[in-house]
């Protein structure tokens, strides 16, 4: 029986690894969202729901909580539907280049994230690229001031910083479609509107779905993004988890914190997929 | 209808170009404003200079910072590709029972926000009472770098013919002979890719950093604190455009390696 | 004729179960040194199989393997002084022609002359001389196959294993390969057992064949055996073709010979027994096509019956009939040899023909 332990032996390290690295601080994390803050600083490790109990009380939480899930979802919504096109294009129309285009849309999601939400900044800002763009071409005379610190700013940056990620999954879906599928449709004489209505939009729902689920769950927790260009009304419920870990000090409070944009996260998701699930058995 | 086809097509790829332009604007702004001769990021540009980057490479603070990039994300690429090859290797040869939910254990670092990861293996390591620094650093970063390993060696494994392993074996070489010399050549593309993409992954990598990294700050972290002075921004904008650059080159020409035997493999179907 | 030497592979008993699926099932079978033998069954018999287990690449569940006087039990692939010929060839891609069949000497401890010397010697014994810096993506299928096989024979195996070799390739060259093969092995003088479901393959080449079907070995015997004295009727109609007619036995004598009654034959006696012989016996006699002659006329023939043509196909060297035999319900295939002159057109469909044959060339088989 040697010869069938050799797979776990070599899938043990990398289990192993998320284990210790990602569920075993997660599992501590959630113990320590029950603890209080000792005076002095120190943690008072005895179990309190106190916590959860500020996070329901002060309605201030609560808001920042539905904003950051109001953010994800446009943000989801607008990303899912500026990425269509394109990897409409790439799939349909491009015929030589598909590598080069798909190279393309990859390679601004390897540089750094940092960055590219820093030029963001300088992009929309007050005396930023764009407005002083406009005024030196004097389609404008006074600098707009709702370009940046808003929600309206986080959601532009984020759907930009996602873009990839609902490109490709969309892409892969329609590349699969076999293509006499198509052709079998218009044969039948419907319309290029019609067949893709009946037949790609369904076919490629596999795809969206789970462009869905990728751009929404990272971007409800995203921080730098609402640090750099969300101001106060743009804030979201990780820049309050980093406050507590830094100026605040509130650990346990930042764990807690964590914890219920996990599970709201997770609980989204969960509805999510449920509800796509059953919209796609519809279909077919 | 062919015409109505055409047209369809034409305002595709007009968007899609455009999407295009959308998507590289950002990358393309950084490096035009850090030759610009002005404090201010703004229209009208100034005139051509140099001095920014002259700036850059004068300051100690920034050749500490990236020495420790450096340092941190080769350890990650390395630890990362090592995991990922074992890992993808038991899943593409061997079948093992529950393949499903352990892929999804595999790729649970992809979902969890990295903030969270930062600041739960800070309370661990807190709690633990063990330093942070580079180490911690290390440790969060191969955690994150381990799924897109696994999917690239998985993607590249897949397709691997099991007789060329057996005639090996045939042929008189040990199993670790056939590693050596079969699997691991078959495989060096798709290894070469996650080596990279990996490097630059954990060197473009702030949040998990921002907790960990203590007093040895990494070269994001460093840049974030740059963000909150205006006279460091035009030098901040050419370290930027300096590392996007480098990423840009690496990234490429691991996209290239990665996709450049998966047309071959579709006219051998 | 070898039967006094001793055999190079020897399996007893070997058991190989795929989950439920019972893929080997206590097969016993001796190989002897030098001898070509063929495995023939039909896809999915566990041919394949049987030949893994002998290279070490599969673990049988119970039973025992020998090669030479060693049992394999805790041999490992690669220590087994046998090699195989993969019926997809796995050629190593990344290396060139020449490294290939290096590869197997990697291990041997070989000076640089002493190897590079060996595999010119072998490329140019499978004709592939002058190809060493080639890919194997600039290769076409015979030369890969020949790549396959110098692999394998520079290692010096006692017993070659080759897993259908000459599936992949064309008629002709399949034919060339064939003939290369079989002297290849008498100029080497080691064992192959060469794994086919082309019968002609197994008859043209082969010293021995096993016949198997569905895990078990039903005959091993030399082709002459194998085609005039099969065992059963598995066997019978899996290699070349046959007619099966429904026969009862009349009479068992005390000399031990029987009388059949054969619809549309009439009265034929055989001097073998069936094991459960008894008046009575609903069983099948058995003739190959060729053994029966088709003529205008009647003959002198022992045994010659009327029938009437029901189809007629030429088929260039040879003609194939149905003929329904007056009283016979089941018509019979006649194959006839186009020896005559030309111009002598064969028998039409519903012309009134006359076949004949020896007796000895019926074959009994039970129900
Ligand atoms: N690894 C395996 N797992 C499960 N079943 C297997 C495995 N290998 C072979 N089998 C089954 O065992 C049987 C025998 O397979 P084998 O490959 O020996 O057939 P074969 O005689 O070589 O057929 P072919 O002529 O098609 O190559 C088949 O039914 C096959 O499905
Ligand atoms: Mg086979």
């Amino acid at each position: 029986m040697r010869k069938n332990s050799v797979p776990y032996w070599l899938l043990s390290p990398g289990i192993l690894l998320v284990s210790v690295v990602l569920l075993l601080p997660l599992a501590i994390l959630f113990v320590a969202s029950f603890w209080g803050m000792a005076q002095g600083g120190e943690f008072d490790t005895s179990l309190t729901f106190a916590n959860y109990q500020k996070m329901l009380e002060r309605p201030g939480y609560a808001t920042i909580f539905l904003r950051s899930i109001g953010i994800s979802s446009a943000v989801t919504l607008l990303t899912i539907a500026l990425a269509y096109p394109i990897a409409y294009y790439v799939a349909f129309d491009v015929r030589h280049r598909k590598i080069l285009w798909l190279v393309l849309i990859t390679l601004p999601f390897w540089t750094s994230y940092l960055l590219r939400v820093f030029a963001w900044k300088v992009i929309l800002g007050w005396n930023g690229i764009l407005n002083s763009g406009l005024v030196s071409l004097g389609i404008i005379d006074q600098p707009i001031g709702i370009l940046l610190y808003n929600p309206l700013s986080v959601i532009i940056t984020l759907s930009h910083a996602w873009a990839t990620f609902a490109i490709l999954p969309i892409y892969l879906s329609l590349e699969k479609i076999d293509r006499n599928l198509l052709d079998a449709a218009s044969d039948l004489g419907d319309s290029p509107w019609r067949s893709f209505l009946r037949i790609t939009l369904p076919l490629s729902m596999p795809g969206v779905i789970a462009a869905a689920l990728i751009i929404f769950i990272p971007t409800v927790g995203d921080y730098i993004t609402p640090a750099l260009v969300g101001g106060p009304d743009g804030l979201m419920v990780s820049n309050l988890i980093q406050a507590q870990f830094g100026r605040a000090n509130n650990w346990p409070f930042g764990a807690a914190l964590s914890v219920v944009s996990i599970a709201c996260v997770t609980l989204l998701a969960l509805m999510f997929t449920a509800f796509a699930r059953k919209l796609t058995a519809r279909i077919h | 209808m062919a015409g109505m086809r055409r047209i369809g097509q034409r305002l595709r790829g007009t968007f899609s170009w455009g999407y295009l332009f959308f998507l590289y604007l950002p990358i393309l702004i950084l490096p035009l404003f850090s030759f610009n001769d002005s404090y201010y990021i703004s229209f009208p540009l100034k005139g051509f200079t140099t001095r920014w980057y002259q700036e850059l490479s004068a300051d100690p603070s920034i050749l500490g910072a990236l020495l420790t990039s450096l340092q941190i994300a080769c350890a990650a690429a390395v630890l990362s590709t090592l995991l990922g090859l074992m890992s993808a290797r038991a899943l593409t040869r061997h079948r093992v029972r529950g393949e499903k939910s352990l892929l999804g254990v595999i790729m649970l670092p992809l979902v969890v926000p990295e903030l969270i990861i930062g600041v739960s293996l800070l309370t661990m390591l807190n709690h633990a009472s063990a330093g942070l620094g580079k180490w911690a650093v290390v440790l969060g970063h191969v955690l994150i770098c381990y799924p897109f390993s696994v999917a690239i060696l998985m993607s590249r494994m897949e397709g691997f013919d099991k007789s060329l392993e057996e005639a090996s074996l045939d042929l008189g070489s040990t199993h670790w002979q056939t590693f050596r010399w079969v699997v691991l050549p078959l495989a060096l593309p798709g290894v070469i890719a996650s080596v990279l993409l990996t490097f630059t992954i954990s060197f473009d990598e702030f949040l998990i950093a921002f907790f960990l990294s203590s007093n040895e700050p990494t070269l994001p972290v460093y840049i974030w604190g740059q963000l909150r002075f205006p006279k460091k921004l035009p030098s901040t904008l050419a370290l930027g455009t300096a590392i996007i650059f480098v990423s840009f080159a690496v990234v490429a020409f691991a996209e290239w390696l990665r996709r450049r035997d998966a047309p071959k493999k579709e006219a051998s179907q | 004729m070898t039967t006094d030497k001793r055999p190079a592979v020897e399996l007893q008993q070997v058991s190989k179960c795929f989950g439920d699926f019972r893929a080997l099932d206590n097969i016993s079978l001796a190989i002897h040194e030098a001898e070509f033998f063929s495995i023939l069954g039909p896809s999915g018999c566990g041919k394949s199989t049987m030949l893994r287990l002998i290279a070490g690449l599969e673990h049988a569940d119970s039973g025992k393997l020998m090669i030479g006087d060693r049992d394999m039990a805790e041999v490992p692939a690669y220590g087994r002084p046998c090699n195989m010929v993969f019926q997809n060839y796995a050629i190593f891609p990344h290396l060139s022609v020449g490294d290939n069949v290096a590869y197997g000497l990697r291990n041997a401890g070989l000076k640089k002359r002493a190897l590079e010397e060996k595999i010119e010697n072998m490329l140019n014994a499978v004709q592939l001389a002058g190809l060493e810096k080639r890919k194997p993506d600039q290769l076409s299928g015979g030369q890969r196959q020949r790549v396959a096989l110098a692999r394998a024979l520079v290692r010096e195996p006692k017993v070659l294993l080759l897993d259908e070799p000459l599936g992949a390739l064309d008629k002709s060259l399949r034919e060339q390969m064939q003939h290369e093969l079989r002297e290849l092995q008498q100029s080497v003088g080691i064992t192959f057992i060469l794994v086919t479901h082309d019968q002609e393959e197994a008859l043209s080449m082969s010293d021995r064949i096993a016949v198997m079907s569905e895990g078990r070995i039903l005959q091993i015997a030399t082709p002459l055996d194998i085609y005039e004295q099969p065992n059963c009727s598995h066997v019978a109609t899996f290699i070349g073709d046959m007619n099966f007619i429904d026969a009862t036995t009349d009479d068992v004598q005390d000399d031990g010979s029987v009388e059949v009654i054969v619809p549309g034959f009439g009265r034929l006696r055989f001097n073998q027994r069936l094991p459960s012989e008894r008046r009575g016996l609903a069983h099948r006699v058995a003739i190959r096509p060729e053994k029966l002659r088709i003529s205008r006329q009647q003959t002198e023939a022992e045994l010659c019956v009327s029938g009437l043509v029901v189809t007629s196909s030429y088929w260039g060297d040879q003609s194939q009939f149905q003929i329904t035999v007056d009283g016979c319900d089941t018509p019979v295939t006649v194959a006839a040899h186009n020896v005559g002159q030309s111009g002598e057109t064969p028998p039409a469909r519903g012309e009134r023909v006359w076949l004949s044959a020896r007796p000895g060339a019926f074959l009994r088989f039970e129900n």
